[in-house]
């Protein structure tokens, strides 16, 4: 097990300064023109990157067994982040931004409350999971009241709108509820309910349908909706097998928008070429290798649901947007976990990392435990 | 443990979906960073113009006589003005910069046939600023352009020519030194910004700096020319004659100190006149010369042995039928050679033409560079008109001696008597002394060429001196007399031909000559076609010639050879 955590936290260290080196790049072009100071985005970045490690080294050390011993820990939680999703409706402390309500202000910082939507789902689920225990086959214990959780969060979200985070929030709860047990037939009512839900609400919707079918043409469509995945395969072929170099990006000069943020995988691939790419996808699926396998030896069973929660958290959005980027998976604003300019982002990520850390240390300290009671059992035998 | 695995189907069964999608990603990656490699254009180029070289006179002035300028030229592009931009306001500046009528500017924006209509051409930098705001004006595409300027106007326009609209030398200097002259514009290369698609911080992706062309300079000196040119002009006026040219050439290299025609035309705006006009007379009129070709007959003849200055020829009474043809003549009685040409006896210089037979009177005429281009370094010079001497007819060699049945260029006829003033030696008649690059290098250096020795250096001084005879009392160029010098030439009056025979009315009147006569510097050729109503060149000509002879004399600071008594007593106090 110490193995594993040494590659996971080796892995995720190698996606943090990847990270903070290709924002030092893409972010020069937007922060010039908003702030007339290239490196604004980077000087921030670092801040939040200090107070995301102490996040993370809190969260490590924090026992998990928490959230289930301190009885109020996770119900207060969810409900802290729910208040958070219906604040950011208030004028003064949350309030319109680009379209979207989606920030709460706290003075000079702001904070994405969906960010953290998406630790409290998998925290609130993964405990409630663990107290059904075997009563997970009941319809409403195992199902209704999971799906109730989770459903509060994606009205919310949805209602921001930030569609990103509300499909995090059902991908994750329904693994979640998945994972633990529920009986397949409930869920797959639920799935299906879902599914025509999602079909009616994306066809309601000409912007929506305009990103699918761009999606669906591929980037040979003049579709503006496909112009973000346009520039971004420009950008893949630009960088070659070796990249163009450190800094010599030219999509990054507004070609192609969220250089910063959702597209940064795509400046990466300009700039460093297949090495970057390839080593972000292979560090994706070492982390999801090292969740899963933390998961399956996790000591009980909410270490094993939220360690895999975790996991998916991370996998799930790294995926998603890497798909996005290259243009696998329809456009939508997801952020690359560990790499993209934001702090939420960044502090969650870190702190679903700690968590998992966190459970495969007591993994170990299960392992050793385990080990000298055989032996002592041996002992007494004899 | 593989029993965990199966109790856990669940949780691996949701972990191979990102799973699988991650290495589908992969996969896909492999193939973007792999395939289709193609590198981004994401660049402008911006250019800078090479200017075209100058064109300098002998004297390398600070002011050149051609000069291109970096100007801007406007055009209006009714397609490209921006909606919220007030077509009135537009009008109004584009009306303030070039001094228009406000209306002429809005007829001109009410045209919708063509998206690049032009404005104007500047040069000021306020007029740039006016049309440049972005704020206020929009539709009005800028763009670099040179603007050559001819610092003194129509001086020397036949020998500088002019630079057409494409940027290319149409005539003249500008023409044949055109490869020379032209700059090669440079460009910068850089990568473009997405939305205002300014530069980006990143360094250029090339970066050719413009190069100017190089300059020319002349052999032509316009102190020597603005006197000839007007000296012709005036001619031109007072004989109501169609045309004029006139050349000066130094003897001893060959090399053209003025050359000039007249109707002449601005080169700036060489468009307002016809291709007649821009076609340099002194070199591109083919035309009988007339007795002016005497000399060279006579030269021959002498060279020949077959006459001395002192022979003399039996003209009779004036009049004298050969080949069923007369010839008249205003001279009578038997005339030395020397006097032949001093009073221009037609009888007596065609006798001579039947001494040297036609073969030998060929080889002469084409040994002093007549019927070919003696390869001045200006474009459009013709080689005149030169017959084989054996599809001569009979008549022929009793009239290619007075001018006649032979046609010839201004320049060939100066070139061949600089021959005869420079000893024999038959030099090349050339503009251009140096061609200099934008560095400072010598590109070329012009260096005097020999073309030949028609005739002995003792056969040229004697005619020499039979030709100063021509301006002295009792010859035809008396008018040719230059103060203070002695003056060698010949006069020459041709009949015009015309389809069937020679004109009764137009004639072509000239004088040609060099001075000082007995250590010659210079030589002169006027020649004025059809002037009215007199029509003789010992008339019309010889005073230009004297004109010009005496200012370029002035000018050089020859030293006079004949210092007449008034002269020399104002000199000696």
């Amino acid at each position: 097990m110490k193995k594993t955590l040494t590659t996971l936290s080796l892995m995720v260290m190698v996606l943090v300064v990847l990270g903070m080196a290709m924002l030092s790049s893409a972010s020069t072009v937007r922060a010039q023109d908003i702030y007339g100071d290239p490196h604004f985005f980077l000087k921030r970045q670092a801040v939040w990157l200090l107070i995301a490690v102490v996040t993370a080294v809190v969260a490590c050390r924090f026992d998990y067994h928490h959230w289930k011993r301190v009885r109020w820990l996770p119900l207060g939680f969810y409900l802290a982040v729910l208040a958070g999703l219906v604040l950011v409706f208030f004028p003064v402390i949350g309030g319109k931004v680009k379209g979207s309500y989606r920030w709460l202000n706290f003075g000079p910082i702001h904070v994405q409350p969906s960010e953290f939507a998406k630790i409290a789902i998998v925290v609130a689920l993964s405990v409630w999971m663990d107290r059904v225990g075997r009563q997970v086959k009941e319809f409403k214990l195992g199902l209704l009241v999971p799906t109730a959780l989770c459903g509060a969060y994606a009205v919310l979200l949805v209602c921001e709108p930030d569609f990103g985070a509300t499909m995090v929030v059902l991908v994750l709860g329904g693994a979640l509820i998945f994972v633990s047990g529920a009986r397949v037939l409930y869920l797959a009512g639920i799935g299906l309910c879902g599914v025509v839900g999602l079909a009616g609400f994306v066809a309601t919707n000409a912007n929506r349908m305009e990103r699918i079918r761009a999606w669906l043409e591929g980037t040979g469509s003049g579709s503006p909706a496909a112009y973000h995945l346009r520039q971004a395969i420009l950008a893949f072929q630009n960088g070659g097998v070796c990249g163009v170099g450190l800094n010599q990006s030219i999509q990054k000069y507004n070609y192609l928008p969220e250089a910063h943020t959702d597209f940064i995988f795509a400046i990466g691939g300009e700039e460093w070429g297949f090495f970057f790419s390839g080593t972000v996808v292979l560090a994706f699926l070492v982390i999801l290798v090292c969740g899963v396998l933390i998961s399956l030896r996790a000591p009980d069973r909410l270490g094993r649901l939220l360690a895999f929660g975790m996991t998916l958290l991370l996998v799930f959005q790294g995926a998603f947007n890497i798909c996005v980027v290259t243009g696998l998976a329809p456009t939508k604003g997801l952020a690359l976990p560990f790499m993209s300019y934001g702090g939420t982002n960044l502090i969650t990520a870190l702190f679903a990392v700690g968590t998992l850390m966190n459970i495969g240390m007591h993994v170990a300290v299960y392992d050793e435990r385990m080990h000298t009671e055989v032996v002592r059992n041996a002992v007494n035998q004899l | 443990m593989k029993n965990e695995l199966v109790r856990q189907w669940r949780l691996l069964l949701v972990a191979a979906v990102p799973f699988v999608a991650l290495c589908a990603v992969g996969w896909r990656l492999v193939f973007l960073h792999f395939g289709d490699h193609s590198k981004l254009k994401r660049d402008k180029t911006i250019t800078s113009l090479g200017l075209r070289g100058r064109i300098f006179d002998c004297n390398e002035d600070q002011f050149p006589m051609a000069a291109s300028l970096p100007a801007r030229s406007y055009r209006f592009d009714y397609k490209a003005v921006n909606p919220k931009h007030d077509r009135r306001e537009i009008a109004r500046a584009v009306s303030e910069a070039f001094q228009l009528p406000l209306g002429e500017v809005q007829a001109l924006f009410s045209r919708t046939n063509s998206r690049s209509i032009p404005l104007g051409v500047s040069l000021s930098e306020e007029v740039y600023a006016l049309l440049s705001d972005k704020r206020r004006i929009s539709g009005i595409r800028i763009d670099d352009q040179e603007v050559r300027t001819y610092y003194q106007d129509r001086c020397m326009a036949h020998v500088l020519g002019f630079v057409n609209q494409l940027g290319i030398g149409g005539a003249g200097i500008e023409q044949q030194y055109n490869k020379f002259l032209t700059g090669s514009p440079g460009y910068i290369r850089t990568t473009v910004e997405a939305f205002k698609g300014g530069q980006t911080g990143s360094p250029y992706l090339e970066n050719v700096p413009a190069i100017p062309g190089a300059d020319v300079y002349l052999t032509l000196d316009h102190n020597i020319q603005y006197e000839v040119e007007n000296a012709i002009r005036e001619v031109v006026e007072q004989f109501q004659a169609s045309s004029g040219w006139a050349i000066v050439q130094r003897v001893k290299t060959g090399e053209i100190l003025a050359l000039a025609s007249y109707p002449n035309f601005a080169p700036a705006k060489y468009n307002e006149e016809t291709i007649d006009i821009w076609r340099n007379n002194a070199i591109a009129i083919v035309y009988e010369p007339g007795s002016i070709m005497k000399a060279v007959a006579v030269a021959a003849a002498l060279n020949e042995r077959i006459v001395t200055p002192e022979t003399t020829i039996d003209v009779g009474d004036g009049t004298w039928v050969y080949a069923g043809k007369p010839l008249r003549d205003h001279v009578t009685g038997r005339v030395s050679v020397s006097t032949a040409l001093k009073k221009s006896s037609n009888i007596a210089c065609a006798k001579i033409g039947l001494m040297l037979n036609n073969q030998r009177l060929e080889a002469y005429l084409r040994a002093f560079g007549f019927g070919e281009r003696l390869g001045i370094d200006l474009p459009g010079e013709e080689r005149g008109i030169l017959g084989r001497a054996k599809d001569w007819d009979k008549l022929k060699p009793t009239r290619i001696p007075i001018g006649q049945g032979v046609a010839v260029t201004g320049l060939q006829m100066v070139n061949a008597y600089s021959t005869i003033a420079n000893d024999g030696v038959m030099m090349r008649p050339y503009v251009v002394r140096k061609v200099v690059s934008p560095g400072g290098g010598v590109i070329y250096q012009a260096a005097p060429k020999v073309l030949g020795r028609p005739v002995r250096p003792e056969v040229a001084r004697s005619v020499r001196e039979m030709l100063v005879g021509v301006t002295e009392e009792g010859g035809t160029g008396k008018r040719a007399t230059v103060r203070g010098y002695s003056v060698g030439g010949k006069t020459g009056t041709a009949q015009k031909a015309v389809p069937g025979g020679y004109s009764s009315t137009d004639y072509y009147a000239s004088f040609v000559g060099f001075v000082p006569a007995r250590e010659p510097v210079f030589s002169v050729l006027v020649s004025v076609e059809r002037p009215r109503p007199q029509h003789t060149g010992g008339f019309v000509s010889a005073p230009v010639f004297a004109r010009i002879a005496a200012a370029t004399a002035q000018y050089l600071a020859v030293p006079p050879d004949e210092p007449e008594e008034e002269v020399a007593v104002a000199g000696r106090p």
